[in-house]
């Protein structure tokens, strides 16, 4: 019996093994599930020794001019963050492996996938503020495109189109603050600006609000939120990584490690206050509303982060802490529950719950994962997520200056995600008498998508049990990295039981109101729907309203200055040159620009080679036959290296002579096979008036310009270097040749590049208009 | 005796710029030959000049004697000629090449087929090409 | 253009003139000249041969096509700068033969002198493909 139970399991086990293997996209995914372990692992190696207040430090230079350093820096805040990342990654990349199994655009979602967790590590593991930066705009794109997975949908695009705009803006927000809060710091090492305190600096208010804005976007924070619950149009598993666990937070994460530096003042405490408490109760309400069980958990992920920012916003140990264990409790549950709900959406093809019931009954097994994971969200002993409920409501009831707010605000988000997760149970899983889905009609799950995430809701359940073990130490050093110190009255014990007080009968009364929610919950959603229905149109509507106004905007620029009328861009480009120009003379002091003595001092054939070259550019203008235009050209040509070679330019002379030659012949060729023009050349009498005005009046800003310049002393310093070094060091008697081909060689490669670019060009076009032809007769 | 080189980038800018404006598209091509002749000059005057020394060390020497003229400038030069000439016979070929598909050398009747959408030959392969990308798929 | 005295005068010219650029190429470190100068005389004369004779003989004399022959100059610009690397020197550092350098030998072997010659191979191929290209499409 025994034997055979074993015999079976190897079979099972054998099963899996072929399953993973069986497509390119499973391979992939396990691969990157596995290097996500192996680093879950090495982070978790360090444990010991970074909860013990050894943050581990790694350096490399990256940009050493710019001060921008690939440093990291991994304290126990980062350390919880990482192991987050990692260790939900894993799992949800195993997950993954059989979700997209079958996808097409498996390997790419892969790539981005692994991208993303990769910046995400970064970003909590960056030591230089710019890298910091770098992640998290790595981030915002990666995720763009996760976002957008289903691309050939428009609704897919347009959402995730918005996440990006919303977080990019942000982005550009938080870099403004960043760049600032490194001036204002002095140095761009995150480890050491923690060790500061900003808050006295002038600057403090801008980089506040600018770090803010960007942790509000990325966060999803009200009146950011909007873009969360759209972002819900990505696959389940990206949902589950990317919205429960890990870009959401990075806002969090950016909040939390500032803390020390830019927290303590009332400016943070009433932004974060309002803005937290805000969204926790306002998602929480919202996620009544909807039917679709994976926007409501979008939502109650708002509120979840709308909590954390709340809590981050006092600096008394007990909320950090609190917001601290609460982020570890709701990553946990609720990428479980996301995972969840992508299982029922493959097997019935539904996330309505109207839609749903018993699914106990058929899906035991994603039924176990899901009331695991929904008991920790309730907040029901023996889970870590009662001893998380048990944490808010303690420093609720503490919290300075506004605890009846506070309390209030957490017992109706709290009470309002407990109806929602017994609803899940209740409503979704328990074994009716008749199940609304027949089961035949069911898909089949892939173990991979069973086993490996129940880990994360056993998870919640073990460390409930044995709090102590890990939970407390990960959280504790988490917050004892954002209070800077270990706090002289210690930190609340994580524990089951802490005797009879005022949190526990809270959790009691938050049961019994979420129970009774849950039994009603059909009507209280329509309720809700109808109050919500009475209230003005949201954020969303302004966020479209704006997006309308730029691109009204953007159409509008380029109807005037993208006509498709050359001569306009060309007058565009010289009036512009003309006016700043002058603009920039006007306002500088007079000199005088040439003195008399420079001027008679000029020998007459010099004299004499300026009025053949006026005279030329007077024949190519006025002339109407081509050749004499073309030839009053070669004239002109010739006649300045005539002068280079006069100032002692003989390799300047020489290349010009002959490049005038070839301007000469290729010109009479193209020119030959041109039509003759026979239209008004500048439109009008009065455009010809209007352009030759501004022709002279550009010629005499650049005449004016070089006079100046000419007059100014001048720095050879550079030259004086080359002349010194062109025998001594580079062994050639030519100085022209010698900068050209060895102390500017580098220019020189680059420019005979370009030539050939050319040239290359040239001649594809040439071939391309004789293909056309060939094609067309 | 940078005066005169003055003078003459601005007499050879006017001159370019009017050209530039010209609705023939050839005039346009002897503009931008005019204006890459001031760019040279420009960059010449700016090095100053002297008559008639030029940048070399003489035999036996180790250093070239004082006041010989600037070789930087020139040697900048020298490329932006040769750039200069590759950019120009570039500009002269899609010169070519426009009047070949369009049939005009208007300048201004070229930005007037743009606007009425005149060149639906040009985009009319765009959709059918997305097309075969997705059967492709 | 069927002369047969520009024809006649053209072989003889382009011999000479070819000589005269390599020449321009080779004196350039010392006197004027160099790689852009001497592949422009070229030039020259190729262009007058393509007036004599056309392009179809103009392809046959160059054997090599002239795109290629500018990628090549290219190319050899780009290795003329490797060897440097190998004594520690920034990419395209000058480097000059042993001989040269304490008086043993008069003949200039430098990396520069390579690289003058990919300059030179570069300038042109390109205005032979240009010139070629134009004069082709007629």
């Amino acid at each position: 019996m025994v034997l055979f139970g074993f015999s079976r399991r190897c079979k099972h086990f054998f099963r899996t093994m072929k399953d993973i293997m069986n497509s390119a996209v499973r391979i992939f995914f396990t691969l990157v599930a596995t290097g996500s372990f192996a680093l879950f692992a090495l982070l978790l190696s360090c444990f010991a020794d970074i909860t013990a207040g050894n943050p581990v430090v790694l350096a490399y230079e990256w940009v050493p001019a710019l001060g921008v350093n690939l440093d990291f820096y991994i304290d126990g805040l980062a350390l919880l963050f990482a192991l987050l990342i990692t260790g939900i990654g894993g799992v949800i990349f195993l997950y993954s492996a059989a979700y997209f199994a079958k996808d097409k655009q498996g390997i790419r979602v892969g790539i981005y996938l692994s991208l993303f967790a990769l910046s995400m590590l970064g970003l909590v593991t960056a030591d230089n503020l710019l890298t910091l930066f770098v992640f998290w705009e790595l981030t915002t794109l990666t995720s763009f495109f996760l976002i957008g997975t289903k691309h050939e949908k428009e609704d897919a695009r347009a959402k995730a189109f918005q996440a990006l705009i919303v977080t990019g803006l942000g982005g550009l927000a938080f870099l403004a603050g960043v760049i600032l809060m490194g001036q204002a710091a002095g140095t761009y090492r995150i480890s050491d600006i923690i060790e500061m305190d900003m808050t006295g600096h002038a600057l403090y208010p801008y980089i506040f609000g600018l770090v803010a804005l960007g942790c509000m976007t990325k966060s999803a924070q009200f009146p950011f939120h909007f873009w969360l619950p759209n972002a819900m149009a990505a696959p389940s598993p990206i949902s589950a990584y990317l919205h429960s666990a890990t870009m959401v937070k990075a806002g969090i994460f950016i909040l939390a490690r500032f803390h020390p530096t830019l927290g303590g003042t009332d400016l943070w405490f009433y932004t974060l206050l309002v803005l937290g408490g805000v969204t926790a109760v306002w998602a929480s309400v919202l996620a009544l509303r909807e039917k679709d069980l994976k926007l409501m958990m979008a939502y109650t992920t708002l509120m979840a982060l709308g909590t954390i920012t709340l809590y981050l916003s006092s600096d008394s140990p007990a909320s950090i802490q609190a917001g601290m264990a609460f982020l570890l409790v709701h990553a946990l549950y609720k990428a479980t529950l996301f995972l969840v709900v992508g299982n029922i959406e493959k097997a019935t093809g539904t996330r309505d719950w109207s839609k749903l019931s018993s699914l106990g009954r058929v899906m035991p097994f994603t039924a176990v994962c899901a009331g695991l994971a929904a008991l920790s969200m309730a907040g029901i002993p023996p889970f870590l997520g009662f001893i998380g409920k048990e944490l808010i409501y303690k420093s609720a009831l503490t919290f300075p200056g506004f605890s009846w707010l506070v309390t209030a605000q957490m017992f109706v988000a709290a009470s309002l995600m407990a109806a929602i997760a017994f609803f899940v149970i209740l409503h979704v899983f328990r074994p009716a008498a008749k199940p609304v889905m027949p089961v035949k009609k069911l898909k089949q799950i892939p173990p991979l998508m069973k086993y490996p995430y129940m880990v994360l809701a056993l998870l919640g359940l073990a460390m409930g049990l044995y709090p102590a073990f890990g939970a407390e130490m990960l959280t504790n050093a988490a917050a004892f990295s954002i209070l800077g110190a270990v706090p002289a009255d210690g930190m609340t014990d994580f524990k089951l039981w802490h005797g009879v007080n005022t949190a526990l009968l809270l959790s009691i009364l938050t049961m019994v109101t979420a129970l009774f929610m849950a039994l009603r919950f059909a009507q209280l959603s329509a309720f809700v729907t109808r109050i919500l229905a009475w209230l003005p149109p949201g954020c969303e509507r302004g966020y479209n309203r704006c997006m309308s106004a730029i691109q009204a905007f953007a159409h509008l620029v380029t109807d005037i200055l993208q006509n498709g009328r050359q001569r306009f861009y060309v007058m565009t480009c010289f009036a512009t040159l003309i006016a700043l120009t002058a603009l920039a003379y006007i306002r500088t002091p007079f000199v005088p620009y040439a003195n008399m003595a420079d001027i008679v001092a000029i020998p007459w054939y010099q004299w004499m080679i300026a009025a053949v070259i006026i005279l030329g550019v007077m024949i190519t203008i006025l002339a109407h036959g081509r050749l004499l235009a073309i030839c009053a050209l070669g004239v002109i040509g010739t006649t300045v290296a005539v002068l280079f070679s006069m100032f002692g330019a003989p390799d300047v002379a020489m290349t010009q002579f002959m490049v005038e030659i070839l301007v000469v012949i290729i010109m009479s060729i193209v020119m030959l096979r041109l039509p003759h023009f026979t239209g008004k050349a500048h439109g009008s009498r009065a455009g010809r008036l209007r352009d030759a005005i501004v022709a002279c009046v550009a010629g005499v800003i650049v005449t004016i310009v070089m006079l100046r310049i000419t007059y100014t002393p001048f720095d050879r310093s550079m030259t004086d270097y080359y002349e010194q070094n062109s025998y001594v060091a580079a062994h050639g008697r030519n100085i022209v040749n010698v900068v050209l081909v060895d102390f500017r060689a580098m220019d020189t490669l680059g420019e005979i590049m370009v030539v050939a670019i050319a040239g290359l060009a040239c001649f594809a076009l040439v071939n391309l208009g004789r293909s056309k032809r060939k094609a067309h007769s | 005796m940078e005066f005169l080189l003055c003078i003459l980038a601005g007499v050879l800018v006017a001159g370019a710029t009017f050209m530039m404006l010209d609705r023939n598209m050839v005039k346009f091509l002897f503009g931008i030959i005019l204006l890459s002749n001031a760019a040279n000059l420009v960059i010449f005057a700016g090095g100053r000049v002297v008559q008639g020394r030029p940048a070399f060390i003489p035999d036996g020497a180790y250093v070239p004697p004082d006041d010989i003229a600037n070789a930087l400038p020139q040697a900048l030069i020298l490329t932006a000629i040769v750039i200069g000439f590759g950019l120009l016979s570039y500009a002269l070929v899609l010169a070519y090449r426009s009047y070949q598909e369009i049939g005009t050398v208007d300048m201004d009747e070229i930005g007037m087929k743009r606007v009425l959408g005149d060149d639906q030959d040009d985009l009319a392969h765009v959709p059918a090409e997305n097309k075969n990308q997705e059967s492709v798929k | 253009m069927n002369s047969v005295i520009l024809q006649a005068a053209t072989r003889i010219a382009l011999g000479l003139i070819l000589l005269f650029s390599l020449y321009v190429l080779f004196r350039g470190h010392n006197d004027p000249g160099g790689g852009f100068i001497g592949a422009l005389i070229a030039c020259g004369g190729f262009a007058l041969f393509t007036f004599a004779y056309g392009t179809a003989r103009v392809r046959k004399a160059l054997i090599i096509c002239p795109r290629f022959i500018c990628m090549a100059g290219v190319f050899i610009a780009m290795l003329s700068g490797l060897p440097a690397l190998f004594f520690d020197s920034p990419f395209l550092t000058g480097l000059w033969t042993p001989a040269y350098l304490s008086g043993e030998s008069d003949w200039p072997i430098s990396t520069v002198l390579f690289f003058d010659i990919g300059v030179y191979l570069a300038v042109f191929g390109t205005v032979m493909s240009i010139l070629l290209a134009i004069e082709d499409d007629a």
